[in-house]
């Protein structure tokens, strides 16, 4: 493993001040937040557009960790059906969105422990979807981008994350592809943000390494 | 001397707080020099001066160009109403669940009551029982031992009998 250099260890545990969490505008917080209210007294209608205000994030979550979409809808549902029979016991001291993402993080990683594979392993084969994908693209002559070549970069992304451990591929998801904050991927992580900083330091340092060794092969 | 390392490595604490700070760029891949033109004019001339945070910046760059091409998976139109349908089927199947245990409740008095009775009658048809076999075998065991039916008095060659001997 590489090690990281002193000057950098020392600054990514230093103190950094902490933010007022939010995901979101305030106002965004704050209409959650009445909805979350609303949906503890058994109002559906108020939980059901917290399932459209939060679906494409837990989505996008639950995709970057697993790699099957069929995987990435059960768990969506589950994370909902979860977050539901659950609500009355939500305090909200945390955001509504930092609870929801927690249970998603949390049901992929189980998931992932009763299938005992490891995530995002490249794969040979590919899914019935992407054959069709390929299928299409090969037929199109519009002069859009080759949706071939796309479909390959994407599995070369998977492949240089199978290189990462599951909360380390998390972390990196999380902030890189969602955007999340170091101190929101602390709280759905429950870890400390200094921990975040250096594990996503470390997993940088590892998919450049892996990518610039791809390159050298390539050349 | 001390004051200069303190000072280098606040420095590169902010620098690397600064990275992180980055918005996302979507899909689009961007380059070294456009990445390091988005940080702040402090954070940005420190990266021309110390080469540990460069690297650090060069790896963000990498990291994030190679998972630009990551595919997010979105839900499909009708995601909201199947999670609601679902959350009605298992709300319905607690309720059927509910309603046996509601008549399980119901007759528990009943239930306990027939029971305390059948252990009760129970307990005194085996008590019973036993104390009826304790007798008979207290008869049985009696004779046995105390079974004093007279030998004949012609059968004792050795004593007489007490008439024979009281006058």
């Amino acid at each position: 493993m590489a090690r990281v250099p002193k000057p950098v260890a020392l600054a990514l545990t230093g103190l950094g001040k902490p933010r007022a969490e939010a995901t979101g505008s305030s106002a965004r917080l704050q209409e959650d937040r009445e909805l979350v209210r609303r949906a503890q007294k058994e109002d559906k209608e108020a939980f059901e557009e917290l399932i459209r205000r939060h679906q494409n994030r837990v989505f996008a979550v639950a995709g970057g960790i697993l790699r099957n979409r069929e995987d990435v809808e059960d768990i969506a549902q589950q994370v909902f059906l979860k977050a539901y029979f659950s609500i009355k016991r939500f305090d909200q001291r945390a955001a509504f969105s930092t609870w929801l993402y927690k249970i998603t993080v949390n049901e992929c990683w189980d998931l992932l422990r009763k299938k005992k594979v490891r995530p995002l392993m490249f794969e040979a084969e590919l899914s019935e979807e992407q054959a069709q994908v390929y299928q299409a693209s090969s037929e199109q002559s519009d002069g859009r981008p080759d949706v071939g070549e796309r479909m390959a970069a994407r599995q070369q992304v998977e492949e240089l994350m199978s290189c990462l451990e599951e909360r380390d591929r998390t972390m990196l998801v999380l902030k890189e592809v969602q955007g999340f904050s170091v101190e929101e991927i602390a709280g759905i992580m429950e870890i400390n943000a200094n921990t975040v900083k250096v594990r996503l330091f470390r997993a940088r340092q590892r998919i450049t390494d892996r990518v610039r060794r791809k390159r050298k092969i390539g050349s | 001397m001390g004051n200069l390392g303190n000072r280098e490595k606040e420095n590169c604490r902010r620098f690397l707080d600064a990275l992180e700070e980055l918005p996302g760029s979507g899909e689009a891949r961007r380059s070294l020099e456009e990445w390091r033109a988005e940080l702040p004019e402090v954070e940005e001339r420190h990266a021309g001066s110390c080469e540990t945070c460069r690297t650090a910046l060069e790896e963000f760059v990498e990291t994030r160009n190679a998972l630009s091409e990551m595919q997010v998976e979105k839900p499909g139109p009708w995601f909201a109403t199947r999670v609601m349908a679902a959350i009605n089927a298992r709300e319905q199947e607690e309720e059927t669940q509910d309603g046996v245990w509601i008549s399980v409740r119901r007759l528990a008095p009943r239930l306990v009551a027939v029971s305390a009775l059948l252990l009760v009658l129970g307990g005194s048809w085996a008590v019973e029982l036993k104390r009826s076999e304790g007798q008979s075998a207290d008869r049985r065991g009696g004779d046995m031992v105390f079974d004093s039916s007279p030998t004949p008095t012609w059968y004792d060659d050795g004593l007489g009998t007490l008439n024979e001997v009281r006058p």
